[in-house]
């Protein structure tokens, strides 16, 4: 499949700002050299092909120009590439995984924006396709659709950004250590639901590899939204407990997505992972938190958006750990999903020490094919591979 | 920030156009609104003429890469409208009308008066809408039949019934040529005639 470059200096649409700094055109192509794409530097469109925009921004930035910092991206295309789009010799690939935020919300309507300016440009159907990092994108476009009446005009796709693969995974599993402590949770950036996970923990006195708070600093200590407390003795139990760190000690030199410290999972029995997302409802945006108990073999819960074990089971990962209820992963309200949650934690930090132990031993086949699925899995040529096949089939569907 | 041009799109979708002899013309380029590359879009789907005017050529800098986009500088829209328009021979059918300020008396408009007072321009609200109006009657004769007129920052003063705002005096101008309202809200106004 031909990729078309405006030049092999720049990526396209390099006159933005927020484009340009994305990646440079050279690590643009080598990511897409995964798959089976040649490249064109060239703005004549003599064969069919793909015009390749990666944008790094939430949607409410890049759907539509409502505030000042914010732009319309395919109203920023040059109108040769619109033409060439209008007489379907090449196709709109726009490249948005590297945040998986919804495309609607209270106050934006992205979906409205987007389906809008094809209009306006006169766009043939699916002559647009985003990659998208929220994974749910694509229905919820349909939806949207739906709910409006309004034919579908843009082909959405999913793509993985953090897939944790350059964070050099070892050769095995680690070994967990017998009789260590029931959980780790590495919280690392702020998140308000990571604050009242933090919170819950020391509550309830569950003692485990914990890391958390260092944004306190940084950030105010908002009221919970999860759980019905006192503010005052929320900040409180908080600020008496936090920050902590077992793990990234200098947050601002290293880069901890890129870190695996294997002597955490080795002393812990469980990963408590918190997602980047938790309540953008319908969403699904899974990062390297989620792989990274799946690259190391160690057993997981997840606190995320609703269904994210679900797709790890589609990807044909495991997330049955006898003696955890993962329950919670099904529960749509944000609310209710973050209690189970954490009494389904709770449950197994109040477990019977040797119970604990030999469930480990339980769980090892488990967390042995998660890790050989895992290193199995190549996302991004899973993700470039079905543009091309999408596109294909876009071009068959056109002569 | 206002972007009342979007409102105008299910509007936009229902005129018919003519390549060779329809025009889209905006008057007050893009000041970070969105307005320019809007219409510019929907120039370059129609194969259309875009032209923009403005006083100042600051937009004209940060869309280089829209190479549709006929810019013109002028010392007024109504000057525009009056000299150059007319040598255009085309048609106009699609107007955006958004330049010569409008503001509520306070900080907001004693800047606006020193920044205008920079070109010789004794600003005034007034004067707004004695240009838009100007804008407008010279650009009636080159107007499509069948066309459409947003005016954004031109509110509804609905205990009077009666418009405000820059193109205050635009609209009932509009209303005796044949124009009907199909859209009011968001501070602005949609006009059309022809469908």
């Amino acid at each position: 499949m031909l990729c078309y470059f405006d030049s092999d200096t720049e990526v396209n649409l390099s006159h933005i700002a927020d484009i340009k700094q994305v990646r440079s055109v050279v690590e643009l192509k080598n990511r897409l050299s995964v798959s089976n794409f040649e490249f064109a530097h060239s703005t004549q469109y003599t064969h069919r092909g793909l015009y390749v925009i990666e944008v790094s921004k939430i949607p409410e930035l890049w759907c539509a120009k409502t505030f000042p910092k914010s732009f319309n991206l395919l109203l920023n295309i040059p109108s040769r590439v619109i033409k060439a789009a209008k007489t379907k010799k090449i196709r709109i690939l726009i490249l948005s995984i590297v945040e998986g935020d919804n495309f609607t919300s209270d106050i934006f309507d992205g979906f409205k924006h987007l389906h809008n300016t094809v209009c306006l440009l006169g766009l043939p159907k699916y002559s647009v396709i985003i990659v998208s990092g929220n994974l749910n994108a694509g229905q919820q476009y349909t939806a949207w659709c739906n709910h409006y009446s309004k034919e579908e005009y843009i082909e959405f796709q999913e793509g993985i950004e953090w897939d944790g693969k350059t964070s050099h995974p070892p050769d095995d599993a680690v070994k967990i250590a017998d009789y260590c402590l029931p959980f780790n949770s590495l919280n690392r950036a702020h998140r308000n639901h990571r604050t009242e996970h933090l919170y819950f923990l020391s509550e309830n006195k569950l003692t485990g590899l914990v890391s958390g708070g260092a944004w306190f600093a940084t950030h105010p200590i908002d009221p919970p939204t999860y759980q019905t407390i006192d503010y005052n003795h929320y900040k409180t139990v908080l600020t008496a407990n936090y920050p902590k760190t077992v793990d990234v000690e200098d947050l601002v030199n290293q880069v901890p997505n890129l870190i695996n410290n294997l002597k955490i999972y080795e002393r812990s029995q469980l990963t408590v992972v918190t997602e980047s997302h938790f309540d953008q409802t319908g969403g699904m945006f899974i990062t390297e938190k989620t792989f990274r108990p799946l690259l190391l073999g160690h057993p997981f819960m997840i606190l995320g958006q609703q269904g994210t074990l679900k797709k790890l089971r589609s990807w044909g990962f495991q997330t049955d750990f006898d003696g955890i209820d993962q329950s919670y992963d099904d529960v749509t309200d944000d609310s209710e999903r973050f209690i189970q949650f954490h009494q389904s934690l709770r449950t197994w930090y109040l477990l019977d020490a040797e119970i604990r132990r030999t469930a480990i031993y339980k769980w090892d086949n488990i967390i042995q094919h998660n890790f050989q699925n895992y290193k199995k899995l190549n996302f991004k040529k899973t993700m470039f591979d079905n543009v091309i096949l999408s596109t294909e089939q876009y071009f068959k569907k056109c002569s | 920030m206002a972007n009342f041009h979007l409102n105008s799109q299910p509007y936009l979708a229902q005129l018919s156009y003519n390549q060779d002899t329809d025009m889209i013309l905006e008057i007050g380029s893009d000041q970070n609104e969105g307005s320019t590359e809007f219409f510019n879009g929907l120039a370059v789907n129609w194969e259309i003429p875009f032209y923009t005017v403005d006083v100042i050529d600051e937009a004209q800098h940060r869309f280089t890469h829209l190479d549709h986009i006929i810019w013109q500088v002028s010392e007024g829209g109504a000057v525009w409208t009056k000299t150059v328009l007319p040598t255009l021979s085309k048609q106009i059918k699609v107007l955006y009308l958004d330049n010569y300020d409008w503001s509520n008396p306070g900080p907001n408009a004693d800047a606006i008066i020193a920044n205008y007072s920079l070109r010789n321009v004794k600003w005034s609200n007034l004067g707004s809408q004695v240009e838009h109006l100007a804008q407008v009657t010279n650009c009636m004769p080159y107007m499509s039949q069948q066309s459409l007129v947003i005016c954004d920052d031109t509110p509804l003063v609905e205990a009077s019934g009666t418009y405000t705002g820059k193109c205050g005096a635009v609209v009932p101008y509009l209303l005796v040529n044949g124009y009907q309202i199909v859209y009011t809200g968001n501070n602005g106004v949609i006009l059309q005639r022809g469908l």
